[in-house]
């Protein structure tokens, strides 16, 4: 992978997408902050894969969407990962993670693309209504990997990101056969 | 002509009181110099003498005249000896005028119209005439066009062919005109074009506004009514409280104003060739006439500190410290002068030992960078600084110039007068401006310090005149005529210093027509770049494609992409609305912690790079400049 995988973060309008990226780069997003609705801002992050090499990400922070709007097409072509974004608190930014999911799905068979799911907001206890092992389930039967965040801890948010990396830059010789002289720099060597 | 008339016509009697004169080793009778006969070509700076008078009675006690005239003939007494210790005079060469052809070329080739002159173009090719005149409205096209006629005409009779014909020049332009000029003919009286929101402030406050800085019409068009006899509107309206001490200041920034250092030099070096252009029709429309003499020869050194060019010392200097602006050196004795000498009476003044300057300047010559600066007292340091004024190569205002500067003297109105030093200062080359900038911020803390340094602004601009303008003496034997002028230049000339310190912060300030004459040069050069090679447009068009694809979104309208790539957060999508300031923008980029701080940039389109000010709004420029980038960066 050249520098810089391009990964789209998405989903419902006020998930805390914004919050998620300004909390891991940063580390001084203070909850409950007022903010400004997103357009399109792009990160440049540096993330330790868990091969111990750091790696270039390109993280596009989209416009949150509203109810019957869909993700602009163009990013589906862009994307080499996908970040979807939901709120504990809002059954309906889950359901919109799902149909975000399935469209990625449609446009997948033309590009390997890596996608990981957040519930974002588990400190709102009383008010959550996406229940953790439901979630679970969905994204057992969609092969995707999803963990439960909170932006006031932000350790929650590194182990996603750090995933998502390794999978991104992982050295893609595993497939088929891999060629005598291509040995891949991070990875143990799998001779023998 | 009605030149002085208006300005005076309230000047009472008293104030033609003659001045007295101080000239150095001069004992024959100095009453009867001061006659009437030269009261006339005075009277415009004696009524500045006049309106000073209160802050001169604080300091002076009889005569508030007397002092500071004697104050300008000690410092030219001393610049002399200072010189004549130093070596033999240069026998003072008979500065001939320029011959006329080479005036006229050094004319245009500062109008950026070398091409014209010079046949092919030089090592900096500036943009080719037809894009220069595009941009110019239809009285300073007038005035080029005279001048490259004059040029012509005095070539033909030398039997030399001219480079290129007038006509070749000009057929396009008329259709050129009629779509590029900068839009003055849309109003008919050019002298009412304020727009409503900016009515004249009246003078009341530390200060007065210069709203004229936002109009579209150039000043040279703004001062049509002068041709015809009258007077415009502007000297009407500043000339009703007569008071050149009242700055003027610059209108909010918000407005969209620049400032000369926000601009890239490809930017300044365009706006220098219109500025002088503009300046000559300005002096033209006010029925002013320049004379340039040859500069005259000076010495130069490649190496220490006096008599090395501006640029070159800023060439070493640059080598340990990156981006610096002003001499290391001049910094430092305005660094001394600034902590020690402010309360000191009479500082600038009171002259230092020269024998003491001369052992000095040997050093600071030999080793500039190991010198011993704690031995270099308040008033040493006052002495090296206008010593290293006056030895400059090239004169801080430049020896083109300086001719010109006296010619504002002839300027009926301060605010006409003011109007030409600020186009003035917009054509000096960047290290003369940069420096001349730091020397009036610290003249001006000089006479904010006054109740205990007792130089008031008066003071200030007699001492500093002989060094920034140096007209010289002309031998002992001394006619009248001579000594009469010499009282003009001695006057007119610490005129102009009060000026440009009380004005400062306007000399600057790029009015905005000259903003959008520089902005239509540049998209007027895009065209033509972009139609001289197809596949040159091709690649371009390539290339931009892949720009596009990392930024991947369309935008809509009024949203712009902001980019920051030394930042974590390398670009952003925003949203204008009318109220969003540069401050707004760099604001959401803050959240990197301990980055130095940043600022906007307008980048690109009819510009080729501008910062913004902290309080311009941004919908204002996305407007003028569509297609321009958006970059933040220190």
């Amino acid at each position: 992978m050249g520098k810089g995988c391009k990964v789209v973060v998405c989903g419902q309008a006020a998930v805390g997408k914004t919050a998620i990226l300004e909390q891991l780069l940063y580390g001084n997003h203070s909850v409950g902050s007022e903010s400004n609705e997103t357009q399109e801002d792009v990160y440049v992050a540096s993330v330790e894969t868990d091969r111990g090499v750091k790696e270039q990400l390109r993280l596009y922070d989209t416009k949150g969407l509203h109810d019957g709007q869909d993700l602009p097409k163009h990013y589906y072509t862009v994307a080499d990962g996908f970040v979807l974004v939901y709120s504990v608190d809002s059954v309906e930014s889950f359901k919109k993670v799902d149909v975000l999911k399935k469209e990625i799905d449609k446009s997948r068979d033309k590009k390997e693309v890596t996608v990981i799911v957040l519930g974002n907001k588990t400190d709102l206890r009383e008010r959550r209504q996406v229940d953790q092992e439901m979630a679970q389930q969905w994204a057992r039967g969609e092969k995707v990997k999803l963990w439960e965040v909170s932006v006031t801890e932000r350790n929650t948010l590194i182990e996603p990101f750090t995933q998502l990396t390794s999978r991104l830059t992982q050295p893609q010789s595993k497939s088929s056969f891999p060629l005598p002289g291509r040995k891949s720099k991070g990875t143990p060597s799998n001779d023998i | 002509m009605h030149t002085h008339t208006h300005t005076h016509t309230h000047t009472v009697p008293s104030s033609l009181r003659p001045l007295p004169l101080h000239p150095p080793s001069l004992h024959t009778d100095h009453g009867s110099r001061t006659d009437r006969r030269m009261l006339p070509s005075l009277s415009s700076t004696s009524l500045h003498l006049r309106s000073t008078s209160p802050q001169l009675q604080k300091t002076a006690t009889s005569d508030p005249h007397g002092v500071t005239m004697e104050t300008y003939w000690r410092e030219v007494q001393s610049i002399e000896e200072e010189e004549e210790e130093e070596e033999e005079q240069e026998e003072e060469e008979e500065r001939k005028s320029m011959d006329e052809v080479e005036l006229e070329e050094a004319w245009l080739t500062e109008a950026g119209l070398s091409s014209l002159v010079m046949g092919s173009s030089t090592e900096e090719a500036p943009p080719p005439p037809e894009v220069l005149l595009s941009t110019l409205t239809r009285q300073q096209v007038t005035t080029v066009r005279k001048r490259l006629d004059k040029y012509n005409e005095t070539l033909k009779t030398r039997n030399r062919q001219p480079i290129r014909d007038v006509r070749d020049v000009f057929t396009q332009l008329p259709e050129h005109q009629q779509t590029h000029t900068p839009s003055p003919t849309h109003t008919d009286s050019p002298t009412h074009t304020d727009s409503p929101s900016h009515t004249p402030s009246s003078p009341v406050g530390q200060w007065r506004q210069a709203d004229w800085l936002l109009r579209d019409c150039p000043y040279s068009e703004g001062v049509a009514e002068h041709k015809k006899g009258g007077t415009c509107w502007d000297c009407l309206r500043f000339n009703g409280d007569e008071n050149g001490d009242l700055p003027f200041a610059p209108v909010s920034p918000s407005q969209g104003l620049a400032y000369a250092d926000d601009l890239s030099s490809c930017d300044l070096r365009r706006l220098g060739f219109i500025s002088h252009i503009e300046l000559s029709t300005f002096l033209l429309a006010l029925g002013i006439h320049t004379k340039r003499t040859r500069p005259p020869r000076r010495r130069t050194r490649d190496s220490g500190v006096f008599a090395v060019p501006l640029i070159s010392l800023l060439e070493s200097d640059r080598k340990k410290f990156p981006g610096v602006r002003v001499p290391v050196v001049f910094q430092k004795l305005l660094c001394i002068l600034e902590q020690t000498g402010l309360q000191t009476e009479g500082i600038l003044r009171v002259p230092a030992s020269a024998a003491r300057l001369k052992l000095l300047r040997g050093e600071l010559d030999r080793c500039c960078g190991g010198f011993d600066w704690s031995s270099v007292r308040q008033v040493d340091a006052a002495g090296l600084l206008k010593l290293f004024i006056r030895e400059l190569p090239i004169p801080l205002l430049t020896h083109t110039h300086l001719t010109t500067y006296r010619s504002v003297l002839g300027i009926p109105s301060v605010v006409h007068q003011v109007q030409a030093l600020q186009l003035l200062c917009l054509l000096l080359p960047e290290a003369h401006r940069e420096t001349l900038k730091a020397l009036l911020v610290f003249l001006r803390k000089v006479v904010s310090h006054q109740d205990q340094n007792r130089m008031s602004v008066w003071n200030v601009s007699m001492v500093m005149a002989p060094n920034l303008f140096s007209w010289r003496h002309h031998g002992n034997k001394r006619s009248v005529i001579k000594q009469q002028a010499e009282m003009e230049e001695a006057v007119g000339g610490a005129h102009l210093v009060r000026l440009m310190i009380t004005h400062q912060d306007l000399l600057w300030t790029v009015p905005g027509f000259l903003l959008s004459q520089v902005r239509q040069m540049n998209q007027v050069s895009n065209q033509k770049q972009l139609s001289l090679n197809k596949t040159k447009r091709l690649l371009l068009r390539r290339k931009n494609d892949r720009n596009d694809r990392n930024q991947i979104t369309e935008l809509c309208e009024g949203v712009i992409r902001v980019q920051a790539p030394l930042h974590t957060k390398v670009s952003m999508a925003i949203q204008l609305d009318g109220r969003t300031t540069a401050k707004d923008v760099t604001a959401r980029f803050e959240c990197d912690n301990g980055a130095p701080v940043q600022h906007l940039y307008e980048v690109g389109g009819n510009i080729s790079e501008r910062r913004l000010h902290p309080d311009c709004v941004l919908l204002d420029i996305y407007r003028v400049n569509p297609h321009c980038d958006w970059l933040i960066k220190p």
